[in-house]
């Protein structure tokens, strides 16, 4: 699909949302749903997937392709393949609840590993902290596309809005070509990096946007990047595209998704 | 446009023409269910335009009548009804008669869940006894102030007293948006508009404790709504009379406005109105009379109508009954108001005595609070040295338009005819929900006969309240008005 033609889809999806706003029939029957999960025990279990709390969201992702440079750093170089993988660790610690949302402060760590056949291998890590607001309910004007897709009279959801203020992300890579295998020290900083996760019975999807990607070290560059995940059941497919000023990369994983705990709260 | 383009376009056309804005048809019960649920609205008897006046919630009926059933007051241990063809429950219903909703459209709810999304029961945003009920219920009551809020709404408390309320000391929100009072003509609604905006005088002070007749969608804004308190309001307001004047002077004077359509503001749909069509495109007021001399008369009129087409008032003086009946004629989309001035003569009289009003806090929250959103517009007079702004923003609070003219449909000295109370009994059954007008007819106004009033929504553009076209207007006219706006603009 051609650039013009996919952002008229998406302003079709949009707009769609928009007149279904003025639809009274279907918001009579949203809050026919949201009745059902209040006074529906058996419901209100099998919603239990999304109405749960996680105290931790792990996500492990043992196979990765990047294309350009691994997680944007420099293991592969223009037009090189790297192959490894990682895992994701994040939590909301809950400081406030509100009907049905829990606003607090977010940690997230993540682990990777990348390795350019014949050229360079890397591993590293980021640590993230912010704050997040966590909403259950039912998704408000839902768009026919939505429907479309998985179509349900009665669909609960969770959102997950992210605001990580800091995020920092270090990784160490090993020059295999070069005698004695010299290790470069890469180090990059991001601020105010938002992310949306909507989370269904059995899937869900989440974007994440970054534009104030600084890589400080081995040289200064701005960067920025965009993320995308989805999952179904364990599945979790993702992929993450971005740049410096100086290079560009796209990294895609396949993985497992798993959710622990009910949340950790502080109020 | 090239063919590869045409494509989506037109799928998306497709698929957003089927979705396109419901109107219910009205709806009116004519059989009466036998339970009453705790949610149920009983009415103490119907205005005379047919709406429910002074209802009480059932379980606040069966409690004082002890009936022996359901008497909860939790509406979280209860299921909503909101569809007529809603599934069995597992828990008993909250009530008969279908709820209407309006909900949040605003991105920041749907999109990212950080407004309209605290409800304890979920419901981002607006449930009504709307459409079931003719689409409004009528109280009336003491008026006092609660605030100007930062969605524009001009925020009142109306105290029922012990003999209208819902429920035993449960006070009821008033919300008006102060973008539909721009052209407000009556001289109490502009001296109250620039107690607001200008800061004439001290809001709650102006206002005062005053009698008022309140006509309105009833409903929960459930972001606000708990286990033991609803937060009910009326929002939006069809009609509202204020007594105005003082009651031991010669005159009587009520300020009043009637319209047939209003928004239900911060969490609702935005570009959504509520509309009711009165009986016989009627609306009656029936306001009691107190001034202290025996003989009542009418003595003038100072009206206007907005909003497009023209209006007729008409005005029954019930000297035995010390009532007047007030039917006021108006088009469609017009706004209707004044006040309305009755002078007394002749020997003293010993009116009955009325009901000392409660003591009412500021607001229902239970305490003063602070007015954050008339702080802010404090700000705007401290910046203007020279005054010019105050008069930019005067003139957006009360805009010279063109006023219509009211047409005087006549006066008339006669029976106002006795209020009727509903005699509702434990096995009587639900009572029903709303009535066919019953107005006398008044004056020279045409008259149909009865009609039940209608409701349903229509698509319109919330309008701005002064401060927002002050700002857009002004905001890079002058330093003062650029601070000004962006201390108004932010939280």
């Amino acid at each position: 699909m051609t650039t013009p033609r996919a952002l008229l889809g998406v302003f079709a999806a949009l707009h769609c949302t928009a007149a279904l706003a003025d639809d009274r029939e279907d918001e009579a029957r949203t809050a026919a749903c949201i009745d059902r999960y209040n006074t529906d025990p058996a419901f209100r279990d099998a919603q239990n997937d999304i109405l749960e709390n996680p105290a931790l969201t792990l996500r492990i992702r043992p196979v990765g392709l990047s294309l350009g440079s691994a997680d944007g750093n420099d293991t592969g170089g223009s037009g090189r393949r790297a192959y490894g993988g990682g895992f994701d660790a994040d939590t909301l610690i809950t400081l406030i609840t509100g009907g049905h949302t829990r606003t607090g402060l977010t940690a997230g760590i993540s682990g990777t590993g990348y390795w350019t056949p014949d050229r360079t291998y890397a591993f590293g890590g980021e640590v993230r902290l912010g704050i997040g607001r966590r909403r259950y309910g039912v998704p408000l004007l839902e768009s026919k596309v939505l429907r479309f897709i998985r179509p349900s009279k009665c669909r609960f959801e969770r959102l997950d809005l992210g605001l990580d203020l800091f995020r920092w992300r270090v990784h160490w890579v090993t020059n295999t070509q070069t005698p004695g295998q010299p290790t470069t020290f890469v180090s990059s900083i991001a601020t105010v990096v938002p992310s949306l996760r909507f989370s269904y019975a059995d899937w869900g999807w989440r974007v994440m946007l970054s534009v104030t990607d600084v890589r400080m070290v081995p040289s200064v560059s701005w960067g920025a990047s965009v993320g995308l995940e989805a999952f179904w059941h364990l599945l979790s497919i993702s992929v993450l595209g971005g740049g410096y000023l100086d290079h560009a990369y796209v990294t895609a994983n396949l993985g497992l998704r798993f959710e622990f705990g009910t949340g950790l709260s502080l109020n | 446009m090239k063919p590869s383009v045409l494509k989506p376009v037109i799928v998306s056309l497709l698929f957003c023409a089927c979705a396109r804005p419901e109107q219910r048809p009205p709806r009116q019960e004519t059989t009466r269910p036998k339970e009453i649920r705790r949610f149920d609205l009983i009415p103490r008897g119907y205005d005379l335009n047919g709406f429910s006046l002074n209802p009480e919630w059932g379980w606040s009926f069966e409690r004082h009548k002890h009936c022996g059933n359901d008497q909860s007051r939790d509406p979280s241990t209860c299921s909503w009804r909101f569809l007529e063809d809603e599934s069995s429950t597992p828990l008993t219903r909250c009530n008969t008669y279908p709820m209407s909703v309006d909900f949040s459209n605003q991105w920041s709810t749907w999109l990212f869940g950080v407004t309209c999304s605290d409800s304890f029961l979920i419901y981002p945003g607006h449930v009504n006894w709307g459409d079931s009920y003719g689409g409004a219920v009528t109280f009336e009551g003491t008026l006092t102030w609660d605030n100007y809020a930062s969605d524009g709404d001009y925020n009142f408390v109306l105290d029922p007293g012990p003999e209208g309320e819902p429920g035993p000391a449960v006070l009821i929100g008033v919300e008006i948006n102060s973008g539909d009072f721009r052209a407000v003509h009556s001289k109490w609604f502009q001296d109250f508009k620039d107690a607001v905006h200008l800061h004439t005088a001290d809001v709650g002070d102006f206002v005062g404790a005053r009698k008022a007749i309140v006509t309105g969608l009833f409903g929960v804004d459930a972001e606000h709504m708990s286990a033991r308190d609803m937060s009910v309001e009326l929002h939006p307001v069809y009609a509202m009379a204020v007594r105005v004047g003082d009651s031991k002077a010669d005159t009587d004077v009520w300020a009043f406005f009637v319209r047939s359509r209003g928004d239900e503001g911060f969490c609702s749909h935005r570009d959504r109105a509520h509309a009711v069509r009165f009986g016989n495109s009627k609306y009656t007021f029936r306001l009691p009379l107190s001034c202290a001399k025996a003989d009542l008369k009418w003595s003038r009129n100072d009206l206007c109508v907005t909003g497009g087409g023209g209006a007729e008032l008409a005005i029954r003086v019930d000297q035995k009954r010390r009532e007047a009946l007030v039917t006021i004629s108006l088009p469609e989309t017009g706004f209707v108001d004044g006040d309305l001035r009755f002078e007394c003569t002749g020997p003293p009289f010993q009116a009955a005595a009325e009901r000392t009003p409660r003591p009412v806090p500021r607001n229902r929250a239970g305490a003063d609070r602070p007015e954050p959103t008339q702080h802010k517009l404090e700000y705007l007079r401290l910046l203007d040295s020279n005054g010019s702004e105050m008069i930019e923003l005067k003139e957006m609070v009360n805009p010279q338009e063109a006023c219509g003219t009211v047409r005087d449909a006549g006066v008339d000295f006669g029976d106002a005819g006795e209020f009727s109370g509903a005699q509702v009994e434990c096995d009587g059954g639900l009572p029903l929900p709303f009535v066919a007008s019953q107005a006398p007819a008044v004056g020279r106004l045409a008259d149909a006969g009865p009609q039940a009033p209608e409701s349903g929504v229509v698509e319109r553009a919330r309008p701005n309240p002064p401060e927002k076209d002050y700002c857009i207007r002004r905001r890079h006219q002058s330093a003062a008005a650029r601070a000004f706006c962006a201390h108004v603009n932010s939280d």
